[in-house]
């Protein structure tokens, strides 16, 4: 059965993101975003608190993970997976989020794309760039 | 600056609902959720795998929610990412763990074989407005969330 796992995280890129190309043939692009919430704190102080959130992003859109650098502002869309690994004996868990849409919303994202020099084309509309999909009116 | 940062998940409870109080009162449950998802590999065998996540609910929530959830029920949670952070006991290492806070659920298994105690799917206190029983989620009881401005919908 398929259960609903939904996810939509709106945060800037914590460190250059990680891109590999696997034995494969698929790419695959591994970045943390610093994700941050507003709150107000009983005593009417308004408080803010900040979820480092580790992301995996597969094919194409990994390869364009490789232009977008540290401190850029991304909206991810994907669902959550605990992913679970070996240490020392113990078994460790974590939860990720697996990207199905990534959106570059920094205006200063795609000056820097095409500043680096790596992509000889000139950058495409920032949005269209990152999604598949028609981009919707709204 | 606050991020857009939303969750929307559906999965069986691992566990009973644990009910705690803060020493100021408010309730605190803790829920773990199973979320299955099945997929076809490229050799297309199927396969299922499942995920474990840690749900977190506050005040009233919390309340209907221990009182009502119990192993094995399905449920579906709106709510955000949280990274808990922690330092372990023993080695002094700075330990983190994301988890989701509850803002809202709804209650996904009408009538099973007659629940005792609960005739019906019970609501958090709230009634839903119009707009909010649209969706399928109970609509979030936080005092400080803004209201929304009709104007402000762009479509």
């Amino acid at each position: 059965m398929n259960n609903i796992n939904y996810i939509v995280i709106q945060g800037r890129l914590c460190r250059d993101p990680i891109v590999r190309h696997l034995a494969s043939g698929s790419t695959v692009a591994n970045f943390s975003l610093a994700a941050n919430t507003r709150y107000k704190s009983r005593s009417g102080e308004t408080a803010e608190e900040t979820a480092f959130i580790n992301c995996t992003v597969w094919g194409k859109l990994a390869e364009w993970l490789a232009e977008h650098h540290k401190g850029e502002l991304l909206l991810v869309q994907g669902r959550m997976k605990t992913e679970t690994w070996d240490q020392a004996g113990n078994t460790q868990s974590r939860l990720v989020v697996i990207c199905d849409e990534v959106h570059f919303l920094d205006p200063r994202s795609r000056d820097a794309a095409s500043g680096t020099g790596k992509n000889a084309t000139p950058a495409e509309p920032v949005l269209a760039k990152a999604s598949d999909k028609d981009n919707p009116p709204f | 600056m606050a991020s857009f940062n939303k969750v929307i998940i559906a999965g069986n409870l691992t566990r009973d609902p644990e009910l705690r109080y803060t020493p100021k009162g408010t309730a605190v449950a803790r829920l773990g959720l199973a979320v299955n998802r099945s997929y076809t590999t490229e050799s297309g065998e199927r396969k299922e795998e499942v995920n474990f996540i840690d749900v977190e609910a506050f005040g009233r929530q919390a309340e209907v929610l221990a009182q009502y959830m119990k192993k094995g029920r399905p449920l579906l949670v709106e709510g955000r990412l949280k990274l808990d952070t922690w330092e372990d006991k023993n080695t002094h290492q700075k330990q983190s763990k994301l988890k989701v806070v509850l803002e809202g659920f709804s209650f996904i298994d009408s009538n099973r074989e007659g629940q005792a105690g609960a005739p019906e799917a019970p609501r958090p206190r709230q009634a839903p407005t119009a707009a909010a029983s649209a969706g399928a989620v109970a609509p979030s009881p936080e005092p400080d969330a803004p209201p929304v401005e009709e104007d402000d919908v762009p479509f």
